[in-house]
Order: structure tokens, then sequence, then C-alpha cells
């Protein structure tokens, strides 16, 4: 089991009618080119798409995308139980982190509240808020994660893999 | 040894010392509100990024560690006392009363 990249990298444009209705469109490039080559590319043909289209282009997503090529069996789990992080940023907004099927192990005896102190939490914590490989996360404004307000396991809906759910 | 060092021993950290430097520096800047320089400077001792600063004519070093409930305490010359030293100014004026206790 390894982590491989796509064979492609997917940048998908949205456009927006005068209705408010919205719509994408993808074009795909080889997974080798480089991410710096798929933002200069995107840019450019950006404004040919604009320039056939009467609705405004108003968004642009590239996409690199990796996946598990051999998955084996799964332990027990269930995504739905979900070990919630939530983030101060330096900008004073909130953000948060919720991870699929947190660990029973990482919960404090209460069974709710995540124990910050867990060596695999902590390193999470610190990656998010102080950085890793020099790389320091944000919020949606670009603002940096500083520290931890709250973190505990919350119960929520999943999507089922391969079929749809009733209710 | 104990049996929480015998684990920690084994796990493999996703840190480098690098990383664990730039992290204590960001934590000093965020908890004391000034810049690293003008406290002094991270580096690793005993396996831990530690600010070492000078104060009243000694070294001194500090360490941190993060609660269960996300708060942060400070270990004062490799003690295991944990201070408690909040934000900004407050956090300054605690630690100089704690050094000079």
């Amino acid at each position: 089991m390894s982590f491989v990249a796509k064979p492609t990298i997917t940048i998908t444009f949205t456009f927006r009618d005068d209705d408010g209705k919205e719509s994408t469109t993808e074009i795909l490039l080889p997974g080798a080119t480089t991410a710096a080559n798929a933002i200069t590319f995107s840019t450019a043909v950006r404004a040919l798409l604009a320039a056939v289209s009467d609705a405004t282009l108003i968004g642009m997503n590239i996409l690199l995308g990796y996946y598990e090529n051999a998955i084996g069996t799964i332990a027990s789990s269930d995504v739905e139980n979900k070990g919630v992080l939530l983030f101060n940023s330096a900008n004073g907004l909130k953000s948060s982190l919720a991870i699929p099927s947190v660990l029973e192990s990482v919960l404090q005896g209460n069974n709710q509240d995540i124990d910050l102190a867990n060596a695999d939490v902590s390193d999470l914590v610190d990656a998010m808020t102080l950085g890793l490989s020099s790389i320091q996360p944000c919020n949606g404004s670009g603002s940096d994660l500083v520290g931890v307000r709250d973190a505990y396991k919350q119960n929520r809906r999943s999507h089922l893999s391969g079929r749809t759910r009733k209710g | 040894m104990g049996l929480d060092q015998l684990i920690a021993q084994e796990r493999v950290s996703p840190f480098t010392d690098e990383d664990r430097v730039m992290h204590t520096s960001k934590m000093v800047e965020r908890t004391f509100g000034v810049e690293l320089s003008t406290l002094g400077r991270v580096e690793m001792k005993n396996g831990q990024a530690a600010l070492i600063f000078s104060a009243n004519g000694a070294d001194h070093s500090l360490s941190w560690a993060r609660r269960p409930n996300g708060s942060i305490v400070w270990y004062l010359d490799g003690s295991d006392d944990p201070l408690v030293l909040g934000g900004s100014d407050r956090a300054l004026a605690r630690l100089l009363a704690h050094v000079e206790s």
C-alpha cells in the first residue's frame, strides 16, 4: 500500500450566469506537470475560456490528487465519529479540522474531549499551529492558525461509498 | 527508565530539530508578544527546544509543553514544576518573578 500521485492534475473553472446559477468545467494536465507550470497554464487558459462565454468566470481550482493504490482490510472504524479540532487564528477567526473516525485512545476520561497532550495529537496540533517543514497552515482568509480553542469528539453524518443513503 | 519514556523513545517524531526550534521560537513570540531576539535565542538542549535567556546576570532555559486541555505550561531551567504564564506583558512579568524567586 502506498500513496501515489494521480496521473493527471485537474483544473476546475466555475462560471456564474445572470440568474445566479453556477456551472463548472474541467481541464486535465499530465500529472508530471509542476505545480508552478499548472498555475501558469491555468492562468493563461482562463482568459481563453472567458473569451468564449458570456457567463462570468468566478473561480478556478487546481487539484493535485493522490490516492491509496492498494486499500487493504479496513480496521473497525466509524468515519461519522469525528475528532474536531477548533483553532484560533492570528486574525481572531476560528477554523476547524474534523478527523474522521478519531481514535478512542486519544480521548480524555470523559470520552468526549480530545487529549491535547497525547503525543500524536500534540504533533498534529504543532504541525497545524506552529508549522511542519517550514510551512504554516492558515484559515480561509490566509491568517495563521495559532492555537487550539477546543477539541472534542462529534458524530457527523457521512457519505456512503458506492451507494446513496436515504433519510 | 519508565514506560512512558520507553514508548517515547520508540516513537518517531515527524519534526526535525529545526522544526522544534521554529516551534518554540513562534511559541515564545506569541506568548510574550515580543521579537525573539529581544529575549534571547532558541536552541536544542537535552533533546528539547528551549529559550535561552539571561536575567539578573544568570543564564536560564525555558521549555514548554501542552496540557490535555490545550493550555501551555512552561518549565524553567529543566524543572518539573509547570509554570502558567498566560500571555503578553503579564507572561513576561510572571516569568521574571519566577526567575527572581
